[in-house]
C-alpha cells in the first residue's frame, strides 16, 4: 500500500498547489474620468442621448469626426454635472467632446452636434487639449462643461477646432 | 422505396423467431419470489438494490429493510439478476413452483469498483449500467448528499464531462451558454420531464434532495426515445420508494461565506450566510405508500443581489398492487431571489479604489432588481405488469410556472401552463428481445410580457428494439417521431417534424469488459422564449427571431470499459457532435447596449475524448476517481472555437472511510474558454481556468449523519459567463436525521 499512498499523498499536494494558484485578480481601471457640468440642459424632447467621444488625435474632416476610439455610457440627459468613465488604451488624446444625438435622424452627419469638449480654459468651446493616459492607471479630474443652448454641427466643430 | 419490403422481412423474422422461441408460450402457471438482499461484510439490508427476472419485465427495487417481492414469476427455473451501485451484481437460479413463494436471500459484496450498477434514462426502463450503449454517470445518494448540496445541480456539477456554465450545464461541451432560454439537456425527474415550458431551462429547485436515490446522466443525443431538449444528454433523478416502516427524515444545512479572495472586493461589513432546513415523512398505509416534503432555505449570497429565499412542498402517493402501480404527484416551489446579471464596471457604482470591475457589486442601478418564480408539478403515473412479458405504463402531468422579474423601470414575466402525457408499451417478445413502443404529447400555453401569448403542441410516437443477439453481444435500435405545432401552425411548415433514429451495441468479451458504440441523431426545437422574445432590459436588447429552425445533431461514440483488477476499472470513450442550425444568440456589443438575436449557426462539430479511472484501496476505505475530457469544437464557418467550451475538463475525488468518519475531497478544472460572445476584451474581463478545491468531513452514528464541508477551498475567483464571479470560498455544516 506504501506506493498507491504516496501517489495520493503526491496528486493531492500537486491539486492543492494549483488550486491556490491565483485565479481571477483585480484589475486596475485604466482610462479617463471626470464630471460634465451642464450650463444648459438638453431639451428632453428632441433627445436621442448624450454621450462623450474620444479621439486619438485632432479630428480634421467629417469622416475623422466619425472614427472615435471609446465612446462613453449614456450620460444623464438632466445637470448640473454627470461623473463619467471611459476605459482607454494608454497613450495619448487630443479630443474629449460631448455628443449629442438628434431622435429620430438616423444621418449621423446631421443628427450628431457637439455640446462642448476638454479645454484648457474651462469653456465649452475653447480650444481643446490633450490628455494622457498612463498603463493601469486612471486619468482624472478631466472635466467638460456641456452647453446644450448653443451646440455646433459637424462642420461648425471642424472650423472651431482647427 | 426498397425500405418497405425490408421492413417486412425484418418483421416477419421476428415474428417467427418469436413464434419458435420456447420460452414465449403463454399461459404458464406462476409463483411469487420474495426474499432480501444484504451486504456480505455486514449482513446489513440493501436499499434501493434493482432485482430482475432475467427475459421477463418483471423487476422491483428493494426497500429500506432490503425485501422485495416479485409476484406472477412464471413456474421453472429462472434467472434472478442483483444490481446495485457499489456492490458487485449477483445472479442466481430460483425454482419457482406454481402457486408459491420462493425465498431467497441474496447477499452482495461491496465493491466500490464493479461493472454495476442500473440506469433507467438510456432506454426507459432498468437497465443493468454496464449494459448500456453509451456514456452514463450514475451518483447513488451517498455521492449526492456528500456534497451537501442546496439543490442537486451541486451534486451534479461533479459528474465527469459535465460543467455548469452560468445556470446551465453542459454535457460534453454539448450546450454552450444560451443566456436562460433552452437547454440541450433534458431534465427528468422519476421519468417525467422538469424542464420550464416557456425557456427550456432546468428547475432545479423543484427536486426532494431528501428522497434522492440516485442521479443518472446520460452524455449522448438521446432524441431517439425523449425527443427535443435531450440533444445533449439526459438527467434522471430518481427518488427513493417510501419504506414499508414509518420514516422522518431531517435535514439541516447551514453555513457562511469567507471574504472574497482580495481585500479590494469586500463589499459587506457583515458576515453572510445560509441556512435551509427540509422536513420529509415516507409511510405505507395498508396498500397506499407516501412521501410528505416540506423544505425552506435562505441565502444571503455572496455578492450583492445573490440574496435567496427559497419554499417547497411535495406530496407523493403510491398504491401498488399485484400488477399495478400507481402514483399521484404534486408539489409547488417558490423562490425570490435578487437579480445580478453583470458585475459592476467602473464608473457603475461607487469604487474608491479605481478598479476596472468590482465583481461581488452590482451596478447601482440594478440594485432593486429582483425575481419571484412559483412552480407547480403534479402527475399520475399508472404501470400494469399484464403477463411477465408485457407491461404498460401512462403517464399524465401538468406543470404551471410563474415568474415576474422587477427591473425597476420595467417588469417582465411569464406563466407558462404545459399539459403531458405518454403511454408506453414494453414487450418482451423472446427472451432475446425486448421491444418498447410509446407516444408522448405535450402542450404549452405561455403568456410572456416578453413575447406575448403562444401555444406548442408536441406530439411524438417511438419505438425501441434491444436484442440479445448473443451473450456476450446486444444490440439496440430506435427511432422516434416529433412534430411540433407553434400556435396550431401547419404540419407542412419546413420544420415542425423530425426523425430521430439511434442504434447502439454492446459486446461482452468477457466478464470484465464491455464494448460499447452508439450512432444517433438528435434535436431541439427553439424554445418560445428564443423565438419570440423582444425586450429590452438590464442593457440588453433582444430581438425575436421567428424563423429560427430547430438545431439538429448526429452523435456517437466508441467506448470501452473495464474491471481491470478488484482496486481498478476504467471507462474510455472517444465522441463527436456533428451540429446543423445550432442555435446560438448573435452578440452584438454597441454604443446602444447589447443586442442578442438568436439564431441558426450552419454547421458546428464537437470532436472529444473521455477518460474514467476508478481505485479502490484498504478493502475500499480509499476511494478515488479521476477523469478527464478533452474537447475539439469547431464553428465551421469560421474555423473557431464554440464558445463557452473549455478545452480540456478535469476532475478529481478521493474519499477515506475510517469506521463512521468520511474524509473526501474533490478537484474540478476546466481550462479557461477560448472563446465568449459578449465582452471579449481580455484587459476588462478576464479569462482564467476554473480551479475547485472542495473538502468534505461527514461522521455517522447510526442513521445519522453530521457533515462539514469547505467548497472552493483555496478561495480561486472564476468565471464561467462573462461578468459573473462564481462562489467564492464558503463553509457549511448539516445535519441528516432519520428517525
Amino acid at each position: 500500500m506504501r506506493k498507491p499512498t504516496f501517489l495520493i499523498l503526491a496528486a493531492l499536494a500537486v491539486a492543492l498547489a494549483a488550486a491556490c494558484e491565483d485565479g481571477l485578480q483585480p484589475v486596475p481601471f485604466q482610462g479617463v474620468s471626470g464630471a460634465v457640468t451642464y450650463i444648459s440642459d438638453p431639451d428632453p424632447d428632441s433627445t436621442d442621448w448624450v454621450r462623450l467621444a474620444v479621439y486619438r488625435e485632432l479630428p480634421q474632416t467629417e469622416v475623422d469626426l466619425l472614427g472615435f476610439v471609446a465612446f462613453s455610457d449614456t450620460l444623464p440627459a438632466e445637470g448640473p454635472a454627470n461623473p463619467y468613465v471611459i476605459g482607454l488604451e494608454p497613450g495619448t488624446y487630443e479630443f474629449l467632446v460631448v455628443v449629442w444625438k438628434e431622435r429620430g435622424n438616423e444621418n449621423l452627419l446631421t443628427a450628431l452636434r457637439a455640446a462642448g469638449w476638454y479645454t484648457a480654459g474651462g469653456g465649452a468651446f475653447e480650444p481643446p487639449v490633450s490628455y494622457t493616459v498612463e498603463p493601469d492607471s486612471e486619468t482624472v479630474g478631466i472635466n467638460v462643461i456641456a452647453d446644450f443652448d448653443n451646440m455646433l454641427t459637424i462642420g461648425e466643430v471642424l472650423d472651431s477646432i482647427q | 422505396m426498397n425500405r418497405l419490403p425490408l421492413a417486412l422481412a425484418i418483421a416477419i423474422a421476428i415474428a417467427i423467431a418469436v413464434a419458435i422461441d420456447p420460452s414465449s408460450a403463454a399461459a404458464q402457471e406462476s409463483g411469487t419470489v420474495s426474499g432480501r438482499v444484504v451486504g456480505a461484510a455486514t449482513g446489513a439490508p440493501v436499499p434501493a438494490a434493482a432485482v430482475r427476472i432475467l427475459g421477463t419485465v418483471i423487476s422491483t427495487f428493494t426497500d429500506d429493510s432490503g425485501r422485495f417481492e416479485l409476484r406472477d414469476v412464471p413456474a421453472g427455473r429462472r434467472r434472478l439478476a442483483v444490481e446495485r451501485i457499489g456492490y458487485g451484481p449477483r445472479q442466481l437460479e430460483v425454482e419457482v413452483r406454481a402457486g408459491a413463494v420462493a425465498e431467497v436471500e441474496v447477499t452482495l459484496r461491496p465493491r466500490a469498483v464493479a461493472l454495476s450498477g442500473v440506469v433507467a434514462s438510456v432506454t426507459k426502463r432498468e437497465l443493468g449500467l454496464s449494459n448500456a450503449p453509451v456514456s452514463v454517470s450514475v451518483m447513488d445518494v451517498s455521492e449526492v448528499m456528500q456534497r451537501v448540496p442546496a439543490t442537486a445541480a451541486d451534486a451534479v456539477a461533479y459528474a465527469p464531462s459535465v460543467q455548469f456554465v452560468g445556470e446551465q450545464v453542459n454535457i460534453r461541451g454539448s450546450s454552450g451558454y444560451g443566456r436562460g432560454t433552452g437547454s440541450r439537456v433534458l431534465l427528468l425527474v422519476d421519468g417525467v420531464p422538469a424542464n420550464a415550458g416557456d425557456s427550456g431551462n432546468l428547475n432545479w429547485d423543484v427536486i426532494p434532495l431528501t428522497e434522492v436515490e440516485r442521479v443518472e446522466v446520460v452524455k449522448s443525443a438521446s432524441s431517439a426515445l425523449y425527443g427535443t431538449s435531450a440533444l445533449g444528454g439526459v438527467i434522471n433523478v430518481v427518488t427513493a420508494k417510501p419504506p414499508a416502516e414509518p420514516i422522518t427524515r431531517v435535514r439541516l444545512r447551514g453555513g457562511f461565506y469567507d471574504d472574497p479572495p482580495h481585500s479590494e472586493w469586500i463589499w459587506s461589513s457583515q458576515t453572510l450566510g445560509y441556512a435551509s432546513a427540509e422536513l420529509s415523512h415516507g409511510r405505507q398505509l395498508g396498500p397506499l405508500t407516501l412521501w410528505l416534503r416540506g423544505g425552506r432555505g435562505i441565502d444571503d449570497g455572496y455578492q450583492q443581489n445573490g440574496d435567496l429565499d427559497r419554499a417547497n412542498v411535495a406530496l407523493r402517493l403510491g398504491l401498488s398492487g399485484a400488477a399495478d402501480d400507481l402514483v399521484l404527484f404534486g408539489s409547488w416551489a417558490q423562490e425570490k431571489h435578487g437579480e445580478s446579471l453583470l458585475w459592476c464596471m467602473r464608473g457603475q457604482c461607487p469604487d474608491p479604489r479605481r478598479l476596472e470591475f468590482q465583481p461581488l457589486r452590482v451596478p447601482v442601478d440594478a440594485q432593486d432588481d429582483r425575481t419571484r418564480s412559483d412552480k407547480a408539478r403534479s402527475y399520475v403515473t399508472h404501470q400494469r405488469r399484464w403477463s411477465d412479458r408485457v407491461s404498460t405504463f401512462e403517464r399524465l402531468s401538468l406543470s404551471w410556472n410563474d415568474w415576474e422579474t422587477d427591473f425597476g423601470d420595467s417588469l417582465i414575466g411569464a406563466e407558462t401552463l404545459v399539459w403531458g402525457g405518454e403511454l408506453k408499451f414494453d414487450w418482451q417478445a423472446a427472451n432475446w428481445l425486448l421491444l418498447t413502443l410509446g407516444s408522448e404529447g405535450a402542450y404549452t400555453d405561455v403568456n410572456a410580457d416578453l413575447f406575448g401569448q403562444h401555444d406548442l403542441t408536441d406530439l411524438s410516437l417511438y419505438g425501441q428494439g434491444e436484442l440479445g443477439v448473443t451473450r456476450w453481444l446486444t444490440l439496440t435500435a430506435g427511432l422516434r417521431g416529433d412534430v411540433r405545432l407553434i400556435d396550431g401552425g401547419s404540419l407542412s411548415d419546413p420544420w415542425s417534424s423530425e426523425l430521430s433514429p439511434r442504434a447502439g451495441l454492446v459486446l461482452a468479451p468477457d466478464a470484465r469488459t464491455r464494448l460499447r458504440a452508439s450512432l444517433g441523431k438528435g434535436f431541439r426545437a427553439p424554445s418560445a422564449a428564443e423565438l419570440f422574445t423582444a425586450t429590452e432590459v438590464g442593457g440588453f436588447l433582444v430581438i425575436p427571431n421567428p424563423d429560427l429552425e430547430p438545431e439538429r445533431s448526429l452523435a456517437g461514440e466508441l467506448g470501452i470499459q473495464r474491471l481491470v483488477t478488484s482496486w481498478l476499472a476504467f471507462d474510455v470513450a472517444g465522441f463527436f457532435y456533428e451540429f446543423e442550425d445550432l442555435i446560438v444568440a448573435d452578440t452584438v456589443v454597441s454604443a446602444e447596449g447589447i443586442e442578442i438575436q438568436f439564431d441558426n449557426l450552419p454547421e458546428a462539430r464537437i470532436l472529444g475524448l473521455e477518460a474514467i479511472a476508478r481505485f479502490s484501496f484498504i478493502r475500499d476505505r480509499l476511494q478515488l476517481q479521476g477523469s478527464y475530457t478533452y474537447l475539439d469544437t469547431e464553428d465551421k464557418a469560421t474555423s473557431e472555437p464554440l464558445p463557452y467550451r473549455p478545452r480540456h475538463l478535469l476532475t478529481a475525488a478521493g474519499s477515506l472511510y475510517l469506521g463512521g468518519l468520511e474524509i473526501g475531497a474533490d478537484y474540478r478544472i476546466a481550462s479557461a474558454f477560448e472563446r465568449v460572445q459578449v465582452f471579449t476584451d481580455e484587459r476588462t474581463d478576464p479569462r482564467v481556468d476554473m480551479r475547485v478545491l472542495d473538502a468534505r468531513l461527514a461522521y455517522r452514528i447510526g442513521r445519522q449523519t453530521i457533515r462539514f464541508t469547505v467548497d472552493n477551498a483555496a478561495n480561486y475567483g472564476y468565471t464561467t459567463i462573462e461578468r459573473n464571479l462564481e462562489p467564492i470560498r464558503r463553509y457549511t455544516v448539516a445535519l441528516e436525521l432519520e428517525f
